[in-house]
């Protein structure tokens, strides 16, 4: 009995130490690694992330009191059925989260729960488990007439299954379900904002979305030996080319202020222009790239 | 006998412990930083929303890293950093991602404070650049830390427009 507790002892020791060496040798690593750091230094920056808004703070931006929700923009709930590979599915599960955000931001509650528990089945399937779970649901069951609990909801578990998706190393997974999540928030915004008129305050506003675009973009050419983000990546392409013709007036540098509490204000810099031609080239790609991933 | 299961019992019983105190410090490396700055990093006031932008890294001393956001134009932002470093003067900065890189705002220039507010006229792409000085006699150094990036937003407050009347 003591000879096994001893080499039980023993064991752990030898593994304790093995981890050890183990720290020992990261330690050496990142002495080389803050050497190549301190080359880097030089070069200025060691690495770059990119990040983009969420579909709530999407739908927060271009939201006004003149937008009613329309039902007929959502993607059914009952389409689910139709995504069968992992892809599809990862990409609808996007959709789905854009139509939520959108059901909750313009403040149609009826609409809620079946889309939360369509969200919850496509992230189940596409093995996202810490997020919009049935617990939540039945927290979304009794918050239908709190307005406020149910946007929190929403972003909770949007923010949740980002981290999650980060932590675990599942970046790619990220990128397909945020490409799903931007087209269906432009095919919406596109539908609001109807006809080219370059006095639309909504036409204004999708057009900063460029910039949200640009970081998705960017983030997706990271990721792209994933094949499926690679796939992607070359179908969004040509919309990355149309955003790209959208012009960029200059003539305004951008002016640090501050207010008497500390405040920064920022003021001036690019602002960006759209003509009729090229704002129907975009709302014609994102309707043709909305129809394949639907 | 009674003497040798006493000390058969002692001997587990520290071996119990033993799988503890591994099983601990196994998992407390294992730990990345998870919601980091939603648990470290200062909150602005309830005017605000969490932005879903913000974001925690592992970093360690002497290193340097940025990540590129989007702000939309009519809106304020808060953002605070926080960090498991022990030193106190970690860098942020605000630069504007565009050809002039106009830096916007730099903590250096402001007792390396940790948080900081702005109203944005147009939209912009910013890049928020994180630098952990180097600290060759820190017994931590090359140690990966937690830094985490906490953005807040809000619709720009508009003062309503003077009306006669009710």
């Amino acid at each position: 009995m003591r000879g096994r507790i001893v080499f039980l002892l023993g064991g752990l020791l030898i593994l304790a130490n093995g981890c050890n060496n183990t720290t020992g040798k990261q330690e050496a690593a990142q002495g080389g690694q803050n050497d190549t750091i301190a080359v880097q230094q030089e070069k200025k920056f060691q690495s770059v992330y990119y990040r983009f808004p969420t579909p709530n703070e999407v739908f927060s931006f271009i939201k006004s009191e003149k937008l009613a929700f329309d039902p007929s923009l959502i993607n059914p709930v009952s389409n689910v059925s139709k995504y069968l590979d992992s892809k599809s599915q990862t990409i609808a599960l996007g959709v789905y989260i854009a139509d939520l955000a959108y059901i909750t931001i313009f403040e149609s509650y009826n609409n809620s729960l079946a889309y939360y528990k369509t969200i919850h089945n496509l992230s189940e399937k596409v093995r996202i488990t810490s997020a919009y779970d049935l617990e939540v649901a039945k927290r979304i069951e009794r918050n239908l007439q709190n307005l406020d609990s149910l946007k929190n909801i929403s972003v909770e578990s949007y923010s949740s299954m980002v981290e999650f998706l980060i932590m675990n190393n599942r970046e790619t997974t990220l990128a397909l379900i945020a490409s799903g999540a931007y087209i269906e928030c432009f095919y919406i915004a596109f539908n609001l904002a109807g006809k080219y008129s370059p006095s639309n305050p909504l036409i204004v506003k999708i057009i900063d979305l460029k910039y949200a675009f640009d970081n998705l973009y960017s983030y997706l050419e990271i990721y792209s030996d994933n094949q499926q983000v690679k796939e992607v990546a070359q179908q969004l392409k040509p919309l990355k080319s149309l955003f790209d013709q959208i012009r960029e007036d200059k003539s305004s540098k951008t002016r640090v202020k501050q207010d008497k509490n500390g405040h920064l204000i920022f003021e001036g810099g690019t602002k960006l222009q759209i003509d009729e031609k090229v704002y129907n080239e975009i709302r014609n790609a994102v309707f043709s790239l909305r129809q394949k991933f639907i | 006998m009674l003497k040798k299961n006493n000390m058969h019992m002692k001997a587990l019983g520290k071996l119990g412990l033993l799988v503890i105190i591994f099983g601990w410090v196994v998992f407390a490396k294992a730990q990345d930083c998870y919601y980091f700055h939603e648990y470290q990093c200062k909150f602005p006031d309830n005017t605000y929303y969490l932005n879903g932008q913000s974001r925690s890294a592992l970093f360690t001393y002497g290193m340097t890293s940025q990540f590129k956001m989007v702000t939309f134009g009519g809106e304020d932002y808060h953002i605070s950093i926080c960090y498991q470093f022990k030193i106190k003067n970690v860098r942020f900065r605000l630069i504007e991602d565009n050809e002039d890189k106009t830096v916007l705002f730099d903590n250096a220039e402001n007792k390396y404070v940790t948080e900081v507010s702005f109203s944005n006229n147009v939209a912009r792409r910013i890049i928020i650049e994180i630098s952990v000085p180097d600290e060759p006699t820190a017994k931590d150094r090359g140690v990966p830390q937690c830094v985490g990036v906490l953005i807040h937003s809000r619709k720009t407050y508009q003062e309503p427009k003077n009306k006669l009347g009710f």
